[in-house]
């Protein structure tokens, strides 16, 4: 059945690409300027590209921090929170002097190992070692990266993936209603359209 | 886990109107399909990551050619890089409205840098490519701007120094006199650029083989660039659009 999907309007960010391939899996993107119209149980994308500070300025712009964590820590909405969309969970990072959504107390760094080139661009594996089967079909592929800072640490329980550049780090995660990724399945061939999908319609 | 990741291998298409062209050393050109239908294959294909230079759009002073540009990324799932005449901020909030999330740059970083430096701000560096052509003379390499045109003052040297400072998020370097002349890379070019940045480095002009390729990638490229070698027939000059797998691209990279 199609469905549409809510797309928060962060203004920097690429609106085109995910509704590109909602489109393709048979959904609807639907961008929303604030939740007022945003049913419980809707999915929602925190799309994710520009930098941390940016992205918290805006929302701020918007009157929206407070009602942006109220509905994620409400879990009545699912959440695909995506790159930089994912990183605003976290408390802070060391891109911003100003604190993200802190729906999770952590801290990003910047990616700091002489042996790797930053931005970390390209195609990585995100290393599953959980059941379920179609994540782990999913996971088999590499999915496309483009980041300066990461998170190296997390409460294993909620680590979906790890993935590793130079270093270790936490690629993505999952809660009852998050599923945040530090790659673009947006941009990610089959493999990220598949991820899409469980988003979509298993998650 | 080994901590090198495989390099990115990255067709660029140059677009003139809606078609396909092909360019010697940034000059001569040859008409070689419809863009549209090479974008399709390409992303049948599982291409790493897609440039598309509408090269006559800077040259021109055009408009950018927003219709085609969106209908190419609705069929791109695979990070895709536009350049060719950008200018501003707003071009840039449309480009990611219509699907484009990183943006390739090259004459405005030496007309107006302030702009330049406030698109990286707003986006953030990995939406930005600083594109760099340059051609060897007497022993060192000039770097030139306006598709190739015009000789700049500036060293290499100073620009890197500059991008690695203000941090974008990769560099394009293109040797202009080996551009479509299937000669192999500039592969000194790439020790030199490798020697000066941090920054992930793409590589472009004269792949002429796979070895190429591997060989790029020992001296520090992180991105391998290609033109003709992804689009056509050698011997007959005309379109055959090929690009490795996956079984190929572990072969190579090893």
């Amino acid at each position: 059945m199609k469905k549409k999907i809510k797309i928060l309007n962060t203004e920097f960010a690429n609106f085109g690409s995910i509704k590109n391939i909602l489109k393709k899996i048979g959904h609807e993107g639907v961008l929303i300027d604030n939740f007022d119209d945003v049913e419980d149980y809707e999915k929602i994308i925190l799309p994710g590209v520009g930098n941390f500070e940016n992205i918290m300025g805006i929302l701020k712009k918007k009157n929206l921090i407070e009602n942006t964590k109220r509905k994620i820590l409400g879990k009545k909405n699912k959440f695909l929170c995506i790159c930089v969309g994912m990183q605003i969970l976290f408390n802070s990072s060391e891109e911003s002097k100003v604190p993200g959504l802190s729906i999770f107390p952590d801290k990003l760094v910047k990616i700091n190992n002489p042996i790797v080139r930053v931005p970390h661009q390209g195609w990585n594996f995100a290393v599953y070692n959980k059941n379920n089967t179609t994540l782990k079909n999913i996971f088999e592929k590499k999915f496309y990266f483009s980041h300066s800072f990461w998170l190296q640490n997390f409460n294993e329980e909620m680590i979906l993936t790890n993935s590793s550049y130079g270093d270790s780090f936490v690629s993505s995660i999952i809660t009852s209603n998050i599923l945040a990724t530090q790659f673009h399945p947006e941009k990610s061939h089959g493999q990220g359209c598949d991820l899409i999908k469980y988003f979509s319609d298993e998650f | 886990m080994n901590f090198k990741i495989q390099p990115r291998i990255i067709p660029i298409l140059n677009l003139k109107d809606n078609a396909l062209i092909k360019t010697k050393q940034f000059q001569e050109k040859i008409y070689l399909g419809d863009a549209l239908n090479t974008v399709r294959v390409l992303n049948d294909l599982d291409v790493d990551e897609l440039i598309i230079l509408d090269i006559y759009c800077s040259k021109n002073k055009n408009k950018l050619n927003y219709p085609l540009i969106e209908k190419i990324a609705s069929e791109c799932f695979m990070p895709l890089t536009y350049g060719g005449g950008l200018k501003n901020i707003e071009e840039v909030k449309t480009l990611f409205s219509i699907g484009i999330e990183k943006m390739s740059f090259n004459s405005l970083i030496f007309e107006n840098f302030d702009i330049f430096s406030k698109v990286c701000e707003k986006y953030g560096a990995q939406s930005v490519i600083a594109s760099l052509d340059v051609k060897m003379q007497g022993g060192t390499h000039n770097i030139y701007c306006n598709n190739g045109t015009k000789k700049l003052d500036f060293s290499l040297k100073y620009i890197i120094e500059k991008l690695n400072n203000l941090g974008v998020g990769e560099i394009l370097i293109t040797d202009i006199e080996k551009e479509g002349m299937r000669c192999g890379y500039n592969f000194d070019l790439i020790k030199e650029v490798s020697s000066m940045t941090n920054l992930p480095i793409i590589i472009n002009g004269g792949a002429d083989s796979y070895d190429d390729f591997k060989k790029a990638f020992t001296y520090g490229a992180t991105g391998l660039a290609a033109s003709s070698l992804f689009t056509i027939n050698k011997s007959f000059e005309t379109l055959m659009i090929n690009y490795p797998d996956v079984n190929e691209k572990e072969k190579m990279f090893k």
